[in-house]
């Protein structure tokens, strides 16, 4: 059951909007990260059971990020751009699922964790 | 009567023969030869009332025990040898009252097996002050002294320091006194304050033998300085008697020169050493274990600790570096960007060669992820890397900490702690707000984490503070939670600086 969550976006109005939707699920959002650097940090010091992750990042490709954390954690990215820009990459990576930032809803969320 | 009056002279000087090895009997050969010093000569006839008194104040040793013991065998001494003074009957009455009084205090200030002593001594001083106070009354009282007095005083004097001697023969008190020594090392409390009372002097140094150090050690472990002669007389006045139990070295004291001049004593003392030796040496052991696991634990988290910033380090330099650039390159293609506005074109052949490159970087990237060691922390330390681990937590997290550095095993500890601590508080507490406090006081580097959430933590309670906890044992530390039930909890945690100095500097 997927309890604690890490939100990594550089945008801090992106982050706030999104722990309100999580916490108003009943997530519990332990930690917070702008960057990838940080975000391996934060995963490393709290090890969420969710990553809420951004792709464009100021210092490391989501991606990169993602295939990091994948064994550790269950993993969401997000985007402002459509799951288009990067079928091919999605295709071969081992997250739980793609949201773009205006589809992220709660059942859309739950959607993609439900199968796991 | 010449021939009582020889007789007592001669019991005294027998008795005194008896028992020459000991204090008391050098006490009562000096008696028995003052005895006869008083027949031949009138200024002495009362001469061996001094070491009479001295003998029944300070019995069973040479030396009396308390300060009234002592200012009572000065005033016999001096009753006893200055015909002024012999002659007073006031004087000599006081020398009687304070004779039995000082006993009564010898008794009442002893303890434990000396007790039993100073019993014996207290019904001498009895018989004592009635010898000396008897014939004083009766001058008083203006009676002549007659045959019938004198032999009673005879009597009395000879029965006194026979009762002692056989006190002394078969009282076993010194051993008695010993014995409860050894009995007693089980228990707490310094061997050496026992040492010094049994033996009467409160100077007393004990030093056990320590085959391991080469040297004396006393019961804290610390060094006994011992002068290399045997029996050597050190300034001060005290001497060196080394304790040898069956041709071994098992100790050494340092003593005022009468205190052991009982060699039956010292061969007790001896054996009571060897004992406590024995006691003491296992505790040394225990300790020296103790510290060496300890040492070991430390050794093992200090090489993990460096072993984690060796990896980090390298990670950032090699693959980590590679990684950030060929990310950026993907990244970069995926956005459909040309690669050729790289400095480094991007061919189709390379492209194979850095995918793989990027397939094993993080293979082993992803083994390290967990638990490194942060950058800012080997770089900058705690005041670096706890605003960066603060900023982290969704949770405010008000953080104070002081600038500067601290032992890199220290610091980790500490980062972990904290880092540690912020996961639970994310994960269990429910908490709208937390703070983390460090400070440095009593060569300590202190923590306290704390939050406003539900309580009721607890460690080993499965949230990882075990291993905290045993992290910050290892390097001698302690942590504690304090987490009522729905008051938030408060972790501290406080860690010594090794090298620092003491408490208020």
């Amino acid at each position: 059951m997927v309890r604690t969550v890490l939100i990594v976006d550089d945008h801090a109005g992106f982050r706030a909007a999104a722990r309100a939707l999580l916490e108003a699920g009943g997530f519990t959002v332990a930690a917070e990260a702008a960057d990838g650097r940080s975000a391996l940090q934060a995963a490393a010091t709290f090890r969420p059971d969710l990553v809420l992750l951004d792709i464009q990042l100021p210092d490391v490709d989501g991606f990169i990020v993602a295939e990091l954390l994948a064994e550790q954690t269950e993993i969401v990215l997000i985007s402002s751009r459509g799951a288009s820009s990067y079928r091919d990459r999605l295709a071969g990576s081992s997250v739980a699922g793609f949201l773009t930032k205006s589809e992220l809803t709660l059942p859309a969320l739950t959607a993609l964790l439900a199968p796991r | 009567m010449i021939v009582v009056d020889a007789a007592t002279g001669l019991v005294l000087l027998a008795l005194g023969l008896a028992s020459r090895k000991r204090p008391p009997g050098v006490l009562l050969l000096a008696a028995g030869l003052a005895w006869f010093l008083g027949d031949v000569a009138s200024w002495a006839v009362y001469l061996h009332r001094g070491p009479l008194i001295h003998l029944v104040l300070a019995y069973p040793f040479l030396r009396p025990r308390t300060r009234v013991a002592w200012a009572t065998v000065a005033a016999g001494y001096l009753c006893a040898a200055l015909p002024s003074l012999t002659a007073s009957v006031p004087a000599t009455l006081a020398v009687a009252v304070a004779l039995v009084l000082s006993a009564v205090y010898g008794y009442a200030v002893a303890s434990g097996p000396e007790r039993r002593a100073r019993a014996a001594a207290l019904g001498a001083a009895a018989a004592l002050a009635i010898a000396l106070s008897a014939g004083a009354a009766l001058r008083l009282a203006g009676v002549p002294a007659g045959q019938a007095a004198e032999l009673a005083y005879d009597l009395l004097i000879a029965g006194m320091a026979a009762g002692l001697c056989a006190d002394l023969r078969w009282g076993r008190w010194a051993r008695a006194a010993v014995t409860g020594l050894v009995v007693d090392l089980g228990e707490p409390g310094p061997l050496r304050t026992r040492l010094a009372r049994a033996l009467g002097d409160s100077g007393l140094t004990v030093g056990f033998w320590m085959q391991a150090r080469r040297g004396y050690v006393d019961e804290a472990g610390r060094s006994v300085h011992v002068p290399a002669e045997p029996a050597a007389v050190i300034p001060g006045g005290r001497v060196v008697t080394f304790l040898d139990v069956g041709g071994e070295r098992v100790g050494v004291l340092i003593h005022g020169a009468s205190a052991l001049a009982d060699r039956a004593l010292v061969a007790e003392v001896a054996g009571a050493a060897q004992l406590a030796m024995a006691n003491i040496g296992l505790r040394e052991n225990v300790r020296a274990r103790t510290t060496d696991a300890a040492a070991s634990r430390r050794r093992l988290v200090e090489a993990a600790d460096a072993a984690r910033r060796g990896l980090a380090e390298e990670l950032r330099q090699g693959p980590g570096r590679r990684l950030e650039r060929v990310a950026g390159l993907l990244h970069d293609a995926a956005a459909g960007k040309p690669a050729g506005t790289h400095p480094q074109d991007l061919q189709g052949e390379a492209l194979g060669d850095l995918t793989a490159g990027l397939d094993r970087a993080q293979a082993v990237l992803r083994d390290l992820v967990v638990g490194i060691h942060p950058p800012a922390l080997t770089a900058d330390g705690l005041p670096a890397a706890l605003p960066a681990l603060v900023q982290l937590s969704a949770i405010p997290v008000s953080l104070s900490v002081p600038p500067g550095r601290f032992p890199a095993n220290v610091e980790t500890a500490g980062y972990f702690v904290c880092s540690e601590a912020l996961a639970n508080i994310a994960r269990h507490a429910q908490a709208s707000h937390a703070w983390i406090r460090v400070w440095q006081q009593d060569s300590c580097l202190h923590l306290e984490i704390g939050d406003d959430g539900i309580g009721g933590a607890r460690v080993g309670g499965g949230s990882g503070m075990r291993g905290l906890a045993d992290r910050v044992a290892a390097l001698g530390g302690v942590l504690s939670v304090d987490s009522p039930l729905a008051s938030g909890t408060r972790l501290t945690v406080n860690l010594p600086l090794p090298g620092t100095a003491g408490p208020g500097q």
